[in-house]
């Protein structure tokens, strides 16, 4: 076997793969940047000054109330706020902005509300990140609104702000080039000093033909301040037009921004005009899918019919939660399950807890696809996700401990095919902690179901009951495996009743 | 950091960053240019690296974010490359042994080769390589232990012939 460590050795000392550039090039480079920067600010300056002078402008002439309302109705009256002054060939308008319908609010802070809306990009920055307006990018019409929790309700201090950028550009290939460049500038954040990466996630579906949210964080001035900056900037486009959602509040911990990828996508129905798909949802994992026409909740595995998870005490039991951050249906998922096609999902998570920590996780999916075909095919990309484990949405890699086998005689629902593999990926207490996951992928006819049940334990398994597997547990209970079947044949039988 | 400090940072570590990112991402080119552009970025940010504990550590976590960032615009990878300095450059031609490592490496998880490069080809230690990542110590150790135990067989596939001897380290 070759040894690795000797040809790194190697390639540390040689240190191939670069020819040497003058660092005059690269200081002429940064220079830019500042000046770009530096003009961003004076513009924003300058364009507060326009707005101070505004209303006496107008009340001077009799349009008072026109003069000093931040949101007019139509966009018939473009300023000299912004680029959009210069937009008469743009139909974007102020309609094209999200209303407070298409936001979603995450748990516990109070719903959206509309604080201001401008024509152009606003009279102050309106993401950290970003050292380029949309219309030094050469936008031909932008519009923004802010958005606040709702003032009074409990937690709105807390909240942070939200605001929407919609732009639009010559072309569906200039909206994409630029949603590159700032998506780009998002994940670097040259406006901000020490921002650290500290998450993505993709926004698809529908009309979107590009997107992704971008989370850094950074430390705030105020050294009292116990919590850092968070700013998570949704970027997407769609068609000719380009939407910059941007997040900022302070956390303590990296929260993944879910909500704002749900609000991103229905943003963008809104900014190309059409109608944002069905009631905002709280389910990330529905982002860009189509509504779960044809499922609904008979479609997923009763929570009270668990079977317990007997080695632990639990006061809840087996408890419906929504992951925060999201997580995948199976631990392996090499993207959210929206990346299936599917014409409709239901899914539902449950979590066992002793008094210090979950120990226990259930997840299952029910996609519907259009025809057997697709959902044939979807069936093989997942067992290609079980076999590989890219594991690209958990954040940690798993070891495949057993590659898919047919299991399909042992569920009494008879589906068409079924594969269970199991994989192992370390606890979250650094320590010998492991949580233990069997997947499991059914098909039948248009419908796949998947399950993801995880038990914590290590360094051994939980006990199987085997007494000549060198793990086996005498004092623990050997309910694992029955556990285990009977969990994937209630999801699959739950998830197909309605098709046998 | 004034200009003199920043030339010799810059000649001091241009090439090992260089190397150290194309590694990780596997592209010469790519790496250059997100190195170059982390450099100009750090020079932007003259006033804040004087007080970074660690510049070259700041230059390859920012060169590789951009890297990662292009990754996943792979799609628009024939777009203009005007946000890097000067225009793309010819690279020379790699030793075959270092483009069969690179191309092992490239197999791996990303977690696992970022944290190879960074230990022994960065020759940060543990704990600093875990401080770069965000990481626990014991993730990052049994990210090496798997990634070399994963390397050493792909580097065994490898054609007869192409393996460099060499001494343990």
């Amino acid at each position: 076997m070759s040894d690795p460590i000797s040809r790194l050795d190697q390639f540390r000392a040689d240190a191939p793969g670069a020819p040497m550039s003058s660092a005059a090039e690269a200081r002429s480079r940064g220079d830019q940047i500042r000046r770009r920067r530096r003009a961003v600010v004076t513009a924003g300056v300058a364009a507060m000054a326009a707005v101070v002078a505004g209303p006496v402008i107008f009340l001077s002439t009799g349009l008072g109330d026109t003069g000093i309302d931040p949101a007019p109705a139509t966009s018939d009256s473009v300023t000299a706020s912004g680029p959009s002054a210069s937009a008469s060939a743009s139909d974007l308008s102020r309609t094209n902005l999200p209303t407070e319908d298409d936001l979603v609010a995450d748990d516990p802070y109070p719903a959206w509300v509309q604080e201001q809306t401008y024509d152009g990009d606003g009279t102050d920055t309106y993401n950290d990140c970003l050292t380029e307006s949309l219309g030094d990018a050469g936008a031909q019409a932008t519009f923004r609104r802010d958005f606040v929790a709702k003032p009074g309700e409990e937690y709105a201090d807390a909240a942070g702000t939200l605001n929407a950028v919609v732009a639009e550009f010559s072309s569906a290939e200039e909206a994409e080039k630029v949603s590159v460049d700032l998506s780009d500038a998002a994940i670097s954040c040259p406006g901000v000093d020490g921002a650290e990466l500290a998450g993505t996630l993709p926004v698809e579906g529908g009309v979107v033909s590009s997107g992704s949210i971008d989370v850094v964080t950074y430390q705030p001035d105020d050294p009292e301040m116990n919590a850092v900056w968070e700013t998570a900037t949704a970027v997407v486009a769609a068609e000719d037009r380009v939407l910059v959602m941007t997040r900022k509040r302070g956390v303590q911990d990296y929260v993944s921004p879910t909500t704002l990828q749900t609000s991103a996508v229905n943003a963008a129905y809104r900014m190309v005009g059409a109608t944002p798909p069905g009631e905002p949802s709280a389910d990330p994992t529905e982002t860009g899918s189509p509504a779960a026409d044809g499922l609904s909740a008979a479609n997923l595995i009763d929570g009270s019919t668990l079977p317990p998870l007997d080695r632990f005490e639990s006061a809840l039991g087996w408890n419906q939660y929504t992951p925060t951050p999201d997580v995948p249906t199976l631990a392996c998922q090499k993207e959210w399950l929206s990346s299936l096609g599917a014409s409709a999902k239901v899914a539902s998570d449950y979590r066992w807890d002793t008094d210090r920590a979950m120990v226990g996780q259930v997840h299952v999916a029910v996609l519907d696809f259009p025809d057997e075909n697709a959902a044939g095919a979807a069936y093989n990309e997942i067992m290609e996700w079980m076999e590989v484990c890219p594991a690209n949405e958990l954040g940690v890699d798993p070891t495949v401990t057993s590659l898919p086998t047919d299991v399909s005689d042992d569920l009494d629902a008879g589906p068409k095919r079924a594969a269970r593999s199991q994989a192992t990926y370390p606890g979250l207490d650094g320590g010998d902690s492991m949580w233990f996951e069997t997947e499991l992928v059914a098909e039948y006819e248009t419908r796949l179901v998947l399950v993801g049940y995880a038990e914590l334990a290590g360094p051994c398994p939980p006990s199987t009951g085997d007494k000549d597997d060198p793990c086996y547990q005498p004092d623990q209970p050997d309910s694992w495996p029955d556990r285990i079947l009977a969990i994937e044949k209630a999801a699959v039988t739950a998830g197909i009743s309605d098709l046998r | 950091m004034d200009e003199d400090e920043f030339d010799v940072f810059y000649n001091a570590s241009y090439r090992r960053v260089c190397a150290q990112v194309y590694a990780m991402i596997g592209d010469s080119d790519e790496a250059a240019e997100c190195v170059q552009e982390a450099f100009a970025r750090a020079w932007a940010h003259r006033r804040k690296m004087s007080s970074v504990d660690y510049p070259e550590a700041w230059v390859r976590t920012t060169a590789y974010r951009l890297a990662v960032g292009r990754w996943r615009r792979k799609k628009y990878a024939g777009r203009a490359t005007d946000r890097a300095v000067g225009v793309r450059t010819e690279m020379p031609a790699v030793d075959e042994t270092h483009v069969a490592l690179v191309d092992a490496l490239k197999k791996l998880p990303e977690a696992q080769r970022q944290a190879i490069v960074l230990h022994h080809i960065a020759d940060l230690p543990v704990h600093q390589v875990a401080a770069e990542v965000g990481v626990p110590t014991g993730t990052i150790k049994a990210r090496l232990s798997r990634g070399r135990t994963a390397l050493a067989a792909l580097l065994a596939d490898e054609a007869p012939g192409t393996a460099l001897e060499g001494g343990v380290r």
